[in-house]
C-alpha cells in the first residue's frame, strides 16, 4: 500500500486534538409493527442515548451482552442503520446532518470488519473480486493498472498468500476468511475501522493470530478502532478505553486498566466476575456476582435505571430517576451508588 | 472404582467422495461417577464426533470401531436401540443450540417430562407437577406460568435451562453437554455453569463437557482431554495440565487466550487447523509446531506418561514447565 | 460456530458443496439437451438444405403419404400437405419460427421479470405491493385466454406473438427474482459491500443478479416448453403467426379438416411439438433437482 496517514502517537497522551469520532446522544430505533396492518405501534430503542469520544489512533472497546445494542451502535456509526436522534461526528463532519455526497465521501474513511467470516463474504466472488471491489467503487483510490500490485501487497499484509487471489471464500478456513474481510476493510485506507466481534466466530488459536494482525495494522497504518465485543478478555487485550453498554446505554466508561481493576457500576462488576479465568487457582477471585434473570426487552425497558431489575444494589430511587453518566469516583459511571 | 463410561481406541470414519475421512482416530478416556471431564478442542478436532458416537447420534454411513462401554455394556457394534435404552436413566445430552433441540409446537413443560410419561407411564397431571419442580430446580422463574409456554417465548438462557431440566427428568448418571454455553452471554454462562456444578454436587451426576473455552474448563472440570485432529494430544487433571502442559498444542492454546492483561502480544499457534481429509503425516500438529523435528514428520508420537500425565509428543520433556 | 460443528466442518472441508451437487440428473440433462440440440440444428440448417417456399403450390403432389415419392421421384419422408408442400421442409421452417418466438418471448419475459422482481424485492414498499398484486391478478386469469385477448387486439404477426407471450410469462421470473432479492437483501455480505460505499446498482449487480442465475436457468427450461406450446395454440387458433411464416401451430391447424384422410399433416408436427416440449420439461426438472431442490412445485 502507499503511505498511510502518519502513525499516531503510541502513548496516546501527547496528542490532545479533537477526537476523530465523536458520538453524542445517539438514538437508533426500529419500528415495532402490528402483525395485521403493518402499522407502527411502537419503537425499540436499541441505542438509547449514547455518547463517547474516540481520539485518533486509539481503540475504544464497546462491551455488552446480546440485546445491549452494541451491534446497532456499530451499524449506525458505519451508516448501515439510520440514527433517529443525536449526532455522529467524524473528523469534524456530522454524518447525521451533512449532505449525502459529503457523507458518502466521508464514509470511505470508516470501514467495518464483520463478525461472521462465512456470511460477510459473497460466496460467488473470488478474493481478487472481493478486494478490488472497493477500488472499483472508489476509482480514485487506486488506479486500475496498480490493482494487481496493490492487491498482492494487501493480501501479504494481512497474512494471505497473494497467489490465492483467484480462490473463492469457501476454499479458505475461518481465520483466513476473516483476513480477507480485513483486507477488504483496509483496502480503501480508512482512518476508522469498526470491528464488530471480529474474532468471536474463530477458534482460540486463530483468534490470537487475528488479534495480533489487528494490532500490527493499527500500528503500521495509524488506524483507530471501535472494537465491539462480548468477550471481556479480548477487549481487555486490545482496547485503550472501554465503555460498557447495557440495554442501549453506556453504564460505565474508563481506561481499560482502570475498569478491570476497579469497576464501579454493579453491572460491570457482575460482568467481570462472570468471566471464567484461565487459571482460577492462581488468584483469589472475589465471590462471583451471579445476576438474576435475563436482560429485559428493549421494547419495554425498565423505568429509571435500566439495570435496576437485576441489580443487587437497587433501591427505590433507581426506579424513578435514571442515573446520568457522570464522573463518579475516578471515571464516568451511570449508577446512583457508584464511586 | 469402575468408570461409568470407558472409551478405548475409538475410531470414527466417514466415507466421502474424496475417500475415507478419519474424524476420530484412536481416542481413549474414562469418565468416573460424579466427576467432570472436559473434552477440549477446536473445530475439526473430533470432540463432538466422539460424543456423538457415545450417544449413537452419528449420521448413517459412519464407521465406528474400538470400544465404548457404559457401566460394562459395550455399545460399539450393537444396535442403536441399546444406546437408546440407556438414554434418560443413565445418559442424557444437552446441546449448544437449545432452540433447535426443543420442539417449537409443544409446550415446554410437556417436553421436559415427555420421557417420564412415555417411559415411566407417569400421568399427565403428575408430569406437569414434576415439570414445575424441575423448572424450579434449574432456576426458571415463575415455573407455574412458564410450564405452559412455548420454546420461542423463552430467552436463550432459559431455553438452555429447560434443556437441562429435560435432561434431569430421568436423573441420569452421566450428562453430556456439547458446548452448553457457547451461544450464551457471559453472565448467563456463569448462571448455567453454576447450575451444572450444583446439580453435580447434589445428585452425584457425572458431566462430560465438550467445549473450546479453556476458561470454562478451568472453572468446571476435574480432568481435561485435549484433542487435535481426531486424536488425544494430552490428558490429565485440569490444574496439572494447565500449569505443566506437556504438549506444544496445549501450550499454544493457553498462550492464545488473552487472559493476562500485561501481555502485550499474544503468542498464537501459527498456521491453520488441518483438513481432516488430508492430515499431515507423523504428528498431525507438526506443521504448526515450533518444537517440530524431523522425527515428528514421520513418526506419530503415542500417548505416554511424562511427568505425571499422558501427552502425545516426541519432545514433551522440553515443552512447558 | 467455532468448535462445535466439527462434523459439519469435516464434511465441508472434504467435499465443497459446489462440487457435490454437480451429480444429480446428469443423464436427464444430457439426454434432453441432445433432443433440444437436434431440434435447434434442424431449425438452423434444415431450411437451407430443404428449400421451402411458403407460396409454392404443387398440385400434382398433393396429400402424399409419408415415405412416398413425388412425381419427380424425390422421397417425401413426412408426406405432403394439401397444396403439395413437403411437410418435412415446412416443419423445419416451422421449427425456426417456433423456436425463435419461444426464445425471444422467454428473453423478453425474463427481462421484464428481472426488472419487476428487483423493483419489488429490493426496493419494496408500495412498489412491491403494486407489482405483486398485478402478478396475482394476472395469475388468476388463465394465461392462454389473456394471450388470445391481446393477440386478437394486436393482430397476427411474429412480433406481436412474442409480445403477447412475454406478457403472460413474466410473473414467474418476477417472483423468483423478488424472492432472491429479499433473501439477499439482509445478507451480511450485502452490508459488507454497502460499507465499502457501493451504490444500489452495484450491490444488485454483484449480489442479487448472480444468485438469480441458477433459478432462472431452471425456470427458463421449464417455461420455454409452455411458450412454444402457447405459440402453437395461438397459431392454431389463427391468432399467431401469419400463414406466410408457418409455425408448427399453423401447420397443425392446416391439417385440421383433413384428419380423416391425411392424418400426417397435423399428427407429425404435433408429435414433433410434443417431443420438444417434453424434452424441455425433463431438462427443467433435472436442472431444478440439481441447482435448487427448493424450487420444486413451482
Amino acid at each position: 500500500m502507499n503511505p498511510m496517514p502518519a502513525p499516531s502517537d503510541e502513548s496516546g497522551t501527547a496528542v490532545a486534538g479533537p477526537p476523530l469520532l465523536s458520538v453524542r446522544d445517539l438514538v437508533t430505533s426500529f419500528p415495532i409493527r402490528s402483525t395485521l396492518l403493518r402499522r407502527e405501534i411502537g419503537r425499540i430503542e436499541a441505542v438509547a442515548g449514547v455518547s463517547f469520544d474516540l481520539p485518533a489512533g486509539q481503540t475504544l472497546g464497546i462491551v455488552g451482552e446480546s440485546g445491549s445494542g452494541k451491534s446497532t451502535l456499530a451499524r449506525t456509526v458505519v451508516g448501515l442503520a439510520r440514527a433517529r436522534a443525536g449526532s455522529v461526528t467524524f473528523d469534524g463532519t456530522d454524518l447525521t446532518a451533512a449532505a449525502p455526497a459529503e457523507v458518502r465521501r466521508r464514509r470511505r474513511d470508516i470501514q467495518m470488519i464483520f463478525q461472521d467470516p462465512y456470511a460477510s463474504l459473497n460466496p460467488g466472488r473470488t478474493v481478487r473480486q472481493l478486494v478490488t471491489e472497493a477500488w472499483q467503487i472508489h476509482p480514485d483510490v487506486v488506479p486500475r493498472d496498480r490493482w494487481p500490485a496493490e492487491l498482492a501487497e494487501l493480501l501479504a499484509r494481512v497474512g494471505l498468500d497473494p497467489g490465492h487471489a483467484d480462490r473463492y471464500p469457501h476454499q479458505f478456513s475461518g481465520g483466513q476468511r476473516q483476513r480477507i474481510g480485513i483486507a477488504r476493510a483496509i483496502a480503501l485506507r480508512p482512518r476508522l475501522v469498526i470491528c464488530d466481534e471480529p474474532v468471536s466466530a474463530l477458534d482460540v488459536s486463530i483468534q490470537a493470530q487475528v488479534l495480533n494482525l489487528l494490532r500490527d495494522l493499527q500500528r503500521d497504518l495509524g488506524l483507530t478502532y471501535l472494537f465491539i465485543s462480548h468477550d471481556l478478555s479480548v477487549v481487555r487485550h486490545v482496547a485503550d478505553r472501554v465503555a460498557v453498554l447495557y440495554l442501549g446505554r453506556i453504564v460505565e466508561e474508563a481506561p481499560t486498566a482502570e475498569i478491570f481493576a476497579a469497576p464501579t457500576h454493579p453491572y460491570t462488576q457482575a460482568l467481570l466476575s462472570a468471566v471464567p479465568r484461565l487459571r482460577p487457582w492462581r488468584e483469589t477471585a472475589p465471590e462471583p456476582i451471579v445476576l438474576a434473570g435475563d436482560i429485559p426487552s428493549p421494547a419495554n425497558p425498565p423505568s429509571g435505571c435500566r439495570f435496576r431489575t437485576r441489580c443487587p444494589r437497587a433501591e427505590d430511587v433507581c426506579a424513578i430517576e435514571p442515573p446520568a453518566l457522570t464522573i463518579r469516583g475516578t471515571h464516568p459511571a451511570a449508577c446512583h451508588f457508584a464511586g | 472404582m469402575e468408570p461409568l463410561l470407558r472409551v478405548r481406541e475409538l475410531r470414527v470414519r466417514f466415507a466421502t467422495r474424496h475417500g475415507t475421512v478419519s474424524a476420530v482416530d484412536g481416542v481413549s478416556f474414562d469418565v468416573y461417577p460424579g466427576e467432570t471431564v472436559a473434552i477440549v478442542g477446536e473445530s475439526g478436532s473430533g470432540k463432538s464426533v466422539t460424543m456423538q458416537a457415545v450417544m449413537g447420534l452419528l449420521p448413517r454411513g459412519a464407521q465406528v470401531s474400538g470400544s465404548i462401554t457404559y457401566r460394562g455394556t459395550e455399545l460399539v457394534g450393537r444396535p442403536v436401540s441399546v444406546t437408546r435404552a440407556l438414554c434418560g436413566d443413565e445418559l442424557a445430552m444437552i446441546f449448544q443450540d437449545p432452540l433447535s433441540s426443543l420442539n417449537p409446537v409443544f409446550r415446554v413443560g410437556r417436553q421436559i417430562t415427555e420421557a417420564l410419561v412415555r417411559r415411566r407411564g407417569m400421568r399427565r397431571a403428575a408430569a406437569r407437577e414434576r415439570a414445575v419442580e424441575l423448572m424450579t430446580r434449574v432456576g426458571i422463574p415463575a415455573p407455574e406460568l412458564r410450564v405452559d409456554e412455548y420454546p420461542h417465548q423463552f430467552s436463550g438462557g432459559m431455553r438452555q435451562r429447560a434443556m437441562i431440566a429435560m435432561a434431569l427428568a430421568m436423573s441420569p448418571r452421566l450428562l453430556i453437554a456439547d458446548e452448553p454455553t457457547t451461544a450464551l452471554d457471559v453472565t448467563v454462562q456463569a448462571q448455567i455453569m453454576r447450575l451444572l456444578a450444583s446439580l453435580r454436587e447434589s445428585d452425584g451426576m457425572a458431566l462430560a463437557l465438550i467445549t473450546h473455552d479453556l476458561g470454562v474448563v478451568a472453572d468446571a472440570a476435574d480432568r481435561v482431554v485435549l484433542m487435535y485432529a481426531g486424536r488425544v494430544v494430552e490428558t490429565g487433571p485440569t490444574r496439572e495440565v494447565y500449569e505443566h502442559c506437556r504438549h506444544p498444542y496445549t501450550e499454544g492454546l493457553l498462550a492464545s487466550v488473552p487472559d493476562d492483561a500485561d501481555v502485550d502480544r499474544l503468542v498464537p499457534i501459527s498456521g491453520q487447523p488441518p483438513n481432516p481429509a488430508s492430515l499431515p503425516g507423523g504428528c498431525a500438529f507438526h506443521p504448526r509446531c515450533r518444537y517440530a523435528i524431523e522425527r515428528c514428520r514421520t513418526e506419530r508420537p503415542p500417548l505416554s506418561v511424562v511427568d505425571g500425565h499422558p501427552s502425545a509428543c516426541h519432545r514433551s520433556q522440553e515443552v512447558g514447565g | 460456530m467455532t468448535a462445535t460443528s466439527a462434523m459439519a466442518d469435516t464434511i465441508e472441508t472434504t467435499a465443497p458443496p459446489a462440487r457435490r451437487r454437480g451429480r444429480t440428473g446428469t443423464v436427464r440433462i444430457v439426454g434432453s439437451l441432445a433432443v433440444v440440440a437436434f431440434y435447434a440444428l434442424c431449425a438452423a440448417f434444415g431450411p437451407i438444405l430443404f428449400r421451402f417456399d411458403p407460396v409454392a403450390v404443387d398440385t400434382r403432389n398433393r396429400l402424399l403419404a409419408p415415405l412416398s415419392h413425388t412425381s419427380e421421384g424425390h422421397l417425401v419422408l413426412f408426406g405432403t400437405d394439401q397444396i403439395g408442400q413437403d411437410l418435412l421442409a415446412k416443419m423445419m421452417q416451422g421449427a425456426r419460427v417456433s423456436m425463435t418466438i419461444g426464445i425471444s418471448a422467454l428473453l423478453l419475459s425474463g427481462l421484464i421479470g428481472l426488472v419487476f422482481g428487483i423493483l419489488a424485492g429490493w426496493f419494496g414498499g408500495w412498489l412491491d405491493s403494486v407489482l405483486m398484486r398485478l402478478a396475482d391478478i394476472q395469475l388468476a386469469f388463465p394465461g392462454i385466454l389473456l394471450a388470445i385477448l391481446i393477440a386478437a387486439v394486436l393482430g397476427p404477426s411474429v412480433g406481436n406473438v412474442i409480445v403477447v407471450l412475454s406478457i403472460s410469462g413474466w410473473v414467474t421470473f418476477a417472483r423468483v427474482t423478488r424472492g432472491q432479492a429479499l433473501a439477499t437483501k439482509n445478507r451480511e455480505y450485502v452490508d459488507a459491500t454497502r460499507v465499502l460505499g457501493a451504490r444500489t446498482w452495484h450491490v444488485v449487480r454483484t449480489c442479487v443478479l448472480p444468485s438469480c442465475r441458477a433459478p432462472f436457468l431452471v425456470i427458463a427450461a421449464l417455461h420455454i416448453g409452455d411458450v412454444i406450446l402457447a405459440e402453437a395454440s395461438l397459431s392454431f387458433l389463427g391468432l399467431g403467426t401469419p400463414a406466410t411464416t408457418p409455425s408448427w401451430g399453423t401447420t397443425i391447424a392446416g391439417g385440421r379438416d383433413l384428419l380423416s384422410t391425411a392424418w400426417w399433416i397435423s399428427a407429425i408436427p404435433g408429435i414433433a411439438l410434443a417431443v420438444l416440449v417434453v424434452a424441455f420439461g425433463v431438462l427443467g426438472d433435472a436442472l431444478r433437482d440439481r441447482y435448487d431442490p427448493k424450487l420444486a412445485g413451482r
